[in-house]
């Protein structure tokens, strides 16, 4: 993309919408050529991710949650004592509840603790496998792309093989018929 | 007409938008109006420390009324408050208490806001404040707010769409935010105008006073405001670090303003600190572009600003409001990602007319919408027929 912008022509009014169409296009050539670096397979992958996180239905507020770097999404012993009932009732409740946390967490901090890293680790995990799965894909497209293209080559040559052959020995075709004979 | 201002901050230390935003319109509208301004003791929005005496004083011609927060807040229970309401339904009580622990948290603001009935109209900032709720709750038919709304989770708060039906007017900075309101709280029926804010129209500097002060050999690209992750900055450094690697190694990016994260160490990334405003308005006019790569914004005055200098923008847009702008300036180019990034970047790099022709389009916006005196003029065409009691 180097040279193609200095030549960009702009008339009197620039419309900014006809400026980024022509910049997709350029982009969506790009693209179909395979040309991808590492940052931009990442990116894919993470764009993928949202794809399949819209797909599921998640919350949009947890999806944000479960793509923010800081992990607010996993599970934490640590909680808020609260009532949804008002005035000494309440109070009488959260007094309550909090004397009987400390007990309640000598027994849950530990699998709560533990079930929290498995999910990191799986995070981490599906993360990744997307990731790689991403590349992959963006290989066999372009692999595939590459086996068309070798193949039209291939069909081209043939076609040109035999006109050549014509032209030199009319009547006889190579590959038609032994050439031992 | 007397005009009261609600908001949880004041004075000419504090860079915040929506701050500088009430600071701007309210020193625009004493030159016409008794203008009073009712704000708290703080200078942090982290903390809400109070930092600034109590009392009355004036800046800049205005009468400003402080008063002393009462609780500062505890980030810790803020945040297990905001993990509970944000991500799990929760009763309108407990999304109250959220409001009370995003503070500030100021009863003694909203006792002397409520005996002030000599004041006609008052005009409310941000939505998300404690201070505008209680103001609003108390002053409905009295009150303009300006909510300063972006896509964040606490605008799906049930509580909000009670406040947002409460004013008697709406201040909107965007038509995008003014849809993203209106879909949420139904609130068509409040009055309401679509008007934004002007910007301080500092001296524009000749060529030779940029050129002296920011050099013209190495084309740069601006980013102005705090350098934050919540502003999209670590998105900016990747992709301009990026960029710099892969296509071209000569652009520099300069930031001017304060840094709330690390900013990584390469030669073509320079942090200019807090800068004047001259000395703003000059890297703003040498620049190829300023960039705003953030997802959450209800306006954005440095992109006006760079309009005004008569420089283009490029613009995250997966910010609808930013986006929203750029198509309707023709002032600039919004990106999705790190190919369109690069690709409008060079585009402005390399080519300077367009550039220039894109920041004349803005130039031309912003004094169709932006300038002071259309400003002004939509205030008060929603601000008097509340005087003359039409609503």
């Amino acid at each position: 993309m180097d040279e193609q912008w200095k030549n960009f022509q702009i008339g009197a009014e620039v419309d900014v919408a006809d400026i980024m169409k022509r910049i997709r296009e350029a982009i969506e050539t790009k693209q179909r050529q395979g040309i991808y670096t590492e940052e931009g397979i990442a990116e894919l992958a993470e764009a993928r991710i949202m794809e399949y996180a819209e797909e599921a239905e998640i919350d949009s507020a947890l999806l944000e949650r479960l793509r923010s770097p800081d992990h607010s999404w996993n599970l934490n012993p640590g909680y808020i004592i609260s009532s949804h009932r008002t005035g000494l009732k309440a109070r009488v409740i959260i007094a309550a509840k909090k004397m009987v946390r400390p007990f309640v967490r000598l027994y849950t901090d530990q699998i709560v603790g533990r079930q929290a890293q498995i999910n990191l680790y799986f995070a981490h995990l599906i993360h990744n496998l997307v990731r790689e799965m991403t590349r992959l894909q963006i290989q066999l497209t372009t692999l595939t792309n590459r086996a068309d293209r070798i193949e039209r080559e291939k069909e081209f040559l043939e076609k040109r093989l035999k006109t050549l052959e014509k032209m030199v020995l009319p009547g006889h075709t190579f590959g038609d018929s032994d050439p031992a004979e | 007409m007397k005009l009261g201002f609600v908001v949880q901050r004041y004075g000419m230390k504090i860079s915040g938008g929506a701050e500088l935003h009430c600071r701007l319109i309210a020193e625009h509208l004493s030159k016409k109006y008794p203008v009073e301004v009712f704000t708290t003791c703080a200078r942090d929005y982290i903390t809400w420390r109070n930092e600034y005496a109590p009392g009355t004083s004036t800046v800049n011609g205005v009468t400003i009324h402080r008063f002393p927060v009462k609780r500062t807040r505890s980030s810790r229970r803020f945040f297990d408050v905001q993990n509970l309401v944000f991500y799990d339904r929760q009763s309108l009580e407990m999304q109250n208490r959220w409001i009370e622990e995003n503070g500030p948290y100021c009863p003694r603001l909203i006792s002397a806001v409520s005996r002030r009935k000599d004041i006609e109209s008052w005009i409310l900032f941000s939505y998300r404040y404690w201070t505008t709720v209680q103001a609003l709750r108390i002053l409905s038919g009295r009150s303009f707010l300006v909510p300063t709304a972006e896509h964040d989770p606490a605008l799906y708060l049930d509580v909000f769409k009670e406040i947002f039906n409460l004013p008697a007017g709406i201040i909107y900075n965007a038509p995008e935010e003014k849809q993203l309101v209106e879909s949420i709280a139904h609130n068509q029926t409040v009055p309401n105008d679509v008007v934004g804010v002007g910007v301080l129209e500092t001296p524009l500097p000749g060529p030779d006073r940029v050129k002296t002060k920011f050099g013209d050999r190495q084309p740069y690209i601006l980013y102005l405001g705090r350098i934050d992750k919540n502003k999209g900055c670590d998105h900016l450094f990747r992709y301009f670090t990026r960029f710099t690697r892969e296509i071209r190694g000569d652009i520099r990016l300069l930031l001017a303003g304060n840094a709330v994260m690390p900013i990584p160490e390469k030669p073509n990334i320079h942090h200019l600190g807090f800068v004047s405003d001259e000395d703003k308005t000059c890297a703003l006019m040498g620049a190829c572009a300023l960039v705003m790569p953030s997802q959450y914004e209800s306006l954005s005055m440095v992109l006006l600003e760079a309009w005004r200098c008569g420089r283009p923008v490029l613009v995250n847009a997966a910010c609808e409001v930013l986006l929203g702008q750029c198509i309707r300036s023709n002032g600039g180019l919004p990106y999705r990602g790190y190919e369109e990034f690069a690709h409008s970047l060079q585009l402005l790099v390399d080519n300077r007319s367009l550039a220039d022709r894109l920041g004349v389009q803005g130039r031309n916006y912003y004094i169709r919408n932006y300038s002071w005196d259309i400003i002004e003029k939509k205030y008060e065409n929603l601000l008097i027929p509340c005087r003359s009691g039409e609503r």
